[in-house]
């Protein structure tokens, strides 16, 4: 007979099955039946950036709104009952828009009243900066391309908005998970990494780039070599030639993601004689947590990590189990 | 027909009262258009706080910020480039005789496109009088790009007007092909910056750059309209003009130097605002008749308000995001002026 394994947990190992980003669906009936102390762990913990669904919400969503920890909610109905409209979930859907991340509105963010205004080092939201400056505004422009100008940035916004602590604390978790990878990873190979940032016409991630530093924080080096571009398009003899052990490609849209797989397979195989595809090595990757260069950091990492390392994280569930 | 009314309103002596007279009416459309226009944006604002003056911290009263800091900047810019853009167009089509001249005929768009992403992709940071970089070199490039196609057709024969036109396009096409290289191995999000450039965009500029932009775009079309009675002569033909005592050489010299300078100084605060300079000129001279006298400083007034319009609309049809303005301008601007040219040349029964 299978060995039934115990799905029980403590509560304080919530981190351990939520993580940020994490996508929720929690059930229950208007005010009853909510998994409310997961809730509370929740909240207690900050586990932020969360996504949700909830087919009738109440309380557990409003909670979660105002502690900050959703981002995203998915729902068909929300009530507080006899309490009315929940205010945070009203706040939320009420917050107002800024423009977009290339034509930011000057007069939107005033309407705001922002303590801060936060841009980054680019044309469109410099200008904005600027004019925002001119009437007083406190701002900070931010240069953002690399992991280093990253943790730079987060020490920035942790004087700018007096939470130096947080900010460092921060940045020790990061890098102490950054350098607890290296560890684990050892002197493993590094595998030839091919990343396909557009499929059609055929584009990949070039040296100069942070998603090289995070194939190479992953175990892994860059199947193309020094390139003028950035992100250069490539042909079909620099695919042959470039010896990839491993295709990253970062998934496009919201599309279905076992579609998208089973797209990148076929669209592949064409060229089988390249080692990542006689080996079957493609992998369709969430874009959120590799392709924005932020606090997630490290969870971009681990998955790039496990795609191009098996045996190291197989070997490492393995030892934890026997340990059990 | 379109002929016959042309030649009834050149015929038709403009008197210096009547030409008063248009102007200041359409200095008061002008006017409000442009206080229209302030009024209107992504949020609400009251007169009210506005005339209550300025805050004392930066949150305090935003409707003041938002007026004067944000809007106000914003339409004056709009009406400048507007007006610069729509008298160098007049101009042009006048010295090279070409219906289809505009602004950017003679290679000013590629030349400026070529400063702006060289200025982006370099990362420089130092600019003139508050203006940026971009805007800078945006100038250096476009006056450039105007002596080079100058020196090419001045120094290629006798025949000026092709030789400049062909010079144009040269220079046009080659220094696209460079912009096209560059961009191709630009980072994305500089890419990015030149093509919201290059489809014309009007930010809220500091009040120093606007105060030397104004100067400058004044005294230029100031100059132009000193002679426009001469440019008058010269569509008859330069050797007509030469026959009724009219130095073509330096009238084309003055008119081609000022009208690449107000152009250079619009690129270079706006990007490439497409179709201003070429419908404006055609629809003025549609209404209003042919006389450079009139057809300069009407085409600059009513270019100037046609800008703000469409400014306007740029930054509030998906509010709170922007369309660059290049694109309302085509899309406005295109249908408007078939619409005047069937009305006017009276091809269309419905529109007589």
């Amino acid at each position: 007979m299978p060995e039934i394994k115990s799905k029980m947990g403590q509560l304080s190992d919530i981190k351990q099955y939520i993580k940020s980003n994490s996508f929720l669906a929690i059930g229950g009936g208007w005010s009853c039946n909510k998994p409310m102390a997961i809730v509370r762990e929740i909240i207690r913990q900050n586990i932020t950036g969360l996504k949700a669904m909830s087919i009738v919400g109440g309380f557990e969503m409003e909670w979660l709104l105002a502690a900050g920890c959703l981002d995203h909610l998915v729902f068909s109905f929300l009530s507080l009952e006899s309490f009315g409209l929940p205010p945070n979930f009203r706040r939320a859907a009420e917050k107002k828009k800024i423009g977009t991340f290339w034509q930011p509105s000057a007069e939107a963010i005033i309407a705001c009243k922002p303590d801060l205004v936060v841009t980054l080092w680019f044309e469109q939201q410099k200008a904005v900066a600027n004019s925002l400056e001119r009437l007083g505004y406190q701002i900070l422009t931010l240069k953002i391309e690399t992991i280093g100008e990253l943790l730079t940035a987060i020490q920035e916004i942790g004087i700018f908005t007096k939470c130096q602590s947080q900010a460092v604390q921060l940045l020790n978790e990061l890098t102490g998970e950054l350098n607890d990878m290296q560890l684990r990873l050892g002197s493993a190979k590094k595998v030839k990494v091919l990343w396909i940032v557009q499929a059609e016409p055929l584009r990949v991630a070039g040296r100069n780039t942070f998603i090289n530093e995070l194939i190479e924080l992953a175990g892994g080096e860059n199947a193309i070599g020094d390139t003028l571009q950035q992100y250069p398009p490539i042909g079909t003899e620099e695919i042959l030639a470039c010896g990839a052990e491993v295709i990253i490609q970062s998934a496009m849209g919201t599309g279905n993601m076992a579609e998208q797989q089973k797209a990148a397979e076929v669209f592949w195989s064409r060229w089988e004689n390249l080692p990542a595809v006689k080996k079957n090595r493609i992998h369709v990757v969430e874009p959120d947590t590799v392709t924005r260069l932020g606090p997630r950091l490290y969870q971009g990492v681990e998955l790039i990590a496990r795609c191009l390392h098996p045996d190291i994280f197989e070997q490492g569930k393995n030892a934890a189990q026997q340990t059990r | 027909m379109l002929r016959n009314r042309q030649d009834k309103s050149m015929v038709e002596m403009l008197t210096s009262g009547k030409l008063a007279l248009r102007v200041v009416i359409c200095l008061a459309v002008l006017a409000v258009v442009m206080c229209l226009c302030a009024v209107v944006g992504t949020q609400d604002i009251s007169m009210k706080k506005v005339f209550a003056g300025p805050g004392e911290v930066p949150g305090e009263n935003i409707d003041y910020e938002i007026f004067v800091g944000v809007r106000l900047p914003r339409v004056i810019l709009a009406a400048l480039v507007g007006a610069a853009l729509a008298c160098s167009g007049v101009v042009l089509q006048a010295i090279l005789r070409n219906p289809l001249a505009d602004p950017y005929i003679l290679g000013i768009s590629s030349g400026a496109g070529l400063g702006v992403i060289t200025a982006i992709i370099s990362g420089v940071t130092w600019g003139f009088w508050g203006g940026s970089p971009i805007a800078v070199f945006a100038f250096v490039g476009a006056m450039g790009t105007v002596w080079l196609v100058w020196f090419i057709g001045h120094f290629t024969g006798k025949s000026q007007v092709i030789n400049l036109l062909l010079a144009g396009v040269v220079i046009n096409a080659f220094f696209s092909a460079v912009i096209m290289f560059l961009t191709s191995i630009a980072r994305s999000d500089k890419v990015h910056s030149t093509l919201f450039w290059l489809m014309g965009n009007i930010t809220e500029e500091s009040m120093s750059v606007l105060g030397i932009s104004t100067c400058c775009i004044l005294t230029g079309i100031f100059a132009l309209f000193c002679i426009s009675y001469r440019l008058n002569v010269l569509t008859f033909g330069e050797e007509e003009a030469k026959g009724l005592g009219v130095d073509t050489a330096k009238i084309k010299v003055a008119a081609f130097g000022f009208a690449a300078f107000i152009t250079a100084i619009a690129v270079s605060l706006s990007g490439l605002v497409g179709f201003v300079g070429l419908i404006i000129p055609h629809g003025v001279r549609l209404v209003f008749g042919p006389d450079h006298r009139q057809l300069l400083p009407l085409s600059g007034i009513i270019g100037a308000a046609f800008l703000v319009a469409a400014d306007t609309l740029a930054r509030t049809v998906v509010a709170p995001a922007q369309l660059p303005v290049g694109v309302v301008t085509a899309i406005a601007g295109g249908p408007f002026f078939l619409f005047l040219l069937a009305k006017y040349s009276r091809k269309v029964s419905w529109l007589k």
